[in-house]
């Protein structure tokens, strides 16, 4: 009988330990498939993603915000690049997040908070070379205060569980956001990093020790663009890793079983939602 | 329906193609990789036909996630050197819930011969995996598209894998 027992425990805590919990996250605020790149940073996407359900709950865990600082007029985007016409303020869909809290329901597939990860663009024109003045980086950290502001505003008012992660490619956005964090932070925030694809093919990312100073939390990688000295050194520093992707292969699959993220930032959520409940 | 205009293309490629005086061999084996492409371990077989080799590579790994890799592999070595081209097509199917997703890949490459091990042969291939097209699972069908590097970045893969196999005349 004690054999059978504990053969029934260890079973289910295999089962159990089999499948680690991983957050889903909407890329671009825009992860209803078909995926359309052009859709990125757009209110109507956005809006759309917030509504996905499955199971009937909502269908993601949380959701990526870009702001991209346009250095040409000195106006805060929500945007992922001047590829397109885009100028929609970035506190747009903060306003969009702050409505979504006051309607009934849960916010996340797992009940947990809803996890929005403010992204600062590295680059403040179509060339990802133009990088920020100081000036500049002084405005764009406020424009994402703003931000955190009015998301704020709207989780606590509703009484809403969420969590805000600033992130960039550029450690020194987020240095600036720490050094202009307002007196009152009502809503949990921490930090990020994020690594792309690599030198020689993209100028963007940097090495984990040019966020020294920043209490970095959170690395954010690419699924198809690991090396085994990032893995290490992400884990040496306790950040939890994230894995980001445009779009859901094999080998991201392969990924996320192979490094178990605490979170994926995918475009293809409910490909990706019904691959991790499979 | 794509899979078997593949495959017929690949035979009567092999009938144009190969010398009409070649061995005719078969061979089996386990088809090895250490990288994310497919599963590690798979087996599979073929025909050979003078200096074309056809290979089906399955799966039997696809019980421990759900995932199943096909691979339709011709490889044609059109010099005594050892050297030689990779092409074919791979079919993964994603365990879904509910459901499966099938991603397929157009494959290209090079590959090379290694010294045989007894009764057995080896092969090194190196192949650039393009994802063409995903659909099923009550999912948009989805084509690759080259309007924005965001578009397919992400869908084009390289890839190393080695074949150890028996080899038998026919």
């Amino acid at each position: 009988m004690w054999v059978s027992c504990s053969l029934v425990v260890a079973a289910l805590t295999i089962a159990a330990c089999d499948r680690p919990s991983t957050l889903l996250i909407c890329h671009n605020g825009n992860c209803n498939e078909p995926t359309d790149p052009e859709l990125d940073d757009t209110i109507d996407a956005l809006n759309e993603s917030l509504a996905l359900e499955f199971d009937g709950k909502p269908l993601i865990d949380g959701i990526e915000l870009d702001s991209f600082w346009r250095g040409e007029d000195a106006v805060c985007l929500y945007a992922h690049d001047l590829d397109t016409e885009q100028q929609t303020p970035a506190t747009a869909p903060a306003t969009e997040l702050a409505v979504h809290f006051a309607r009934p329901g849960a916010l996340t597939f797992s009940g947990g908070p809803l996890h929005v990860s403010l992204e600062l663009k590295a680059h403040v024109a179509a060339s990802k070379t133009a990088r920020h003045t100081p000036e500049q980086r002084y405005l764009h950290a406020l424009c994402a205060w703003d931000i955190y502001r009015i998301i704020s505003d709207g989780a606590v008012a509703n009484a809403r569980e969420v969590e805000i992660v600033f992130s960039s490619f550029e450690p020194k956005l987020l240095a600036e956001v720490m050094a202009t964090a307002p007196a009152s932070t009502p809503t949990p925030y921490r930090f990020g990093a994020i690594f792309g694809i690599p030198a020689p093919l993209d100028s963007q990312t940097q090495p984990l020790g040019a966020y020294a100073g920043i209490p970095i939390d959170l690395v954010e990688i690419h699924a198809q663009w690991i090396h085994d000295a990032q893995v290490e050194g992400i884990r040496s520093t306790g950040a939890e890793m994230v894995l980001w992707m445009f779009s859901a292969t094999v080998e991201t699959f392969g990924a996320i079983e192979q490094y178990e993220p605490s979170m994926v930032v995918t475009s293809e959520a409910r490909l990706m939602r019904r691959w991790l409940e499979r | 329906m794509m899979q078997e205009r593949l495959t017929l293309s690949i035979v009567a490629l092999m009938s144009l193609a190969a010398p009409a005086t070649a061995d005719t061999q078969w061979h089996a084996g386990l088809d090895l990789r250490a990288e994310l492409g497919t599963h590690p371990i798979r087996a599979g077989g073929g025909i050979q036909l003078g200096s074309l080799d056809t290979t089906v590579i399955l799966d039997p790994m696809f019980w421990t996630d759900g995932q199943h890799d096909l691979d339709a592999l011709v490889h044609w070595f059109p010099s005594a050197r050892g050297w030689g081209w990779l092409g074919g097509w791979r079919t993964s199917a994603i365990g879904l819930e509910g459901g499966a997703q099938l991603q397929h890949k157009l494959l290209l490459g090079v590959a090379a011969s290694l010294p045989d091990l007894g009764p057995f042969r080896a092969r090194w291939s190196f192949e650039l995996a393009t994802l063409i097209v995903k659909h099923g699972g009550d999912l948009p069908t989805d084509w690759i598209s080259f309007a924005t590097g965001r578009d397919f970045i992400d869908l084009i893969n390289f890839g190393t894998f080695v074949n150890i196999e028996y080899v038998g005349q026919l």
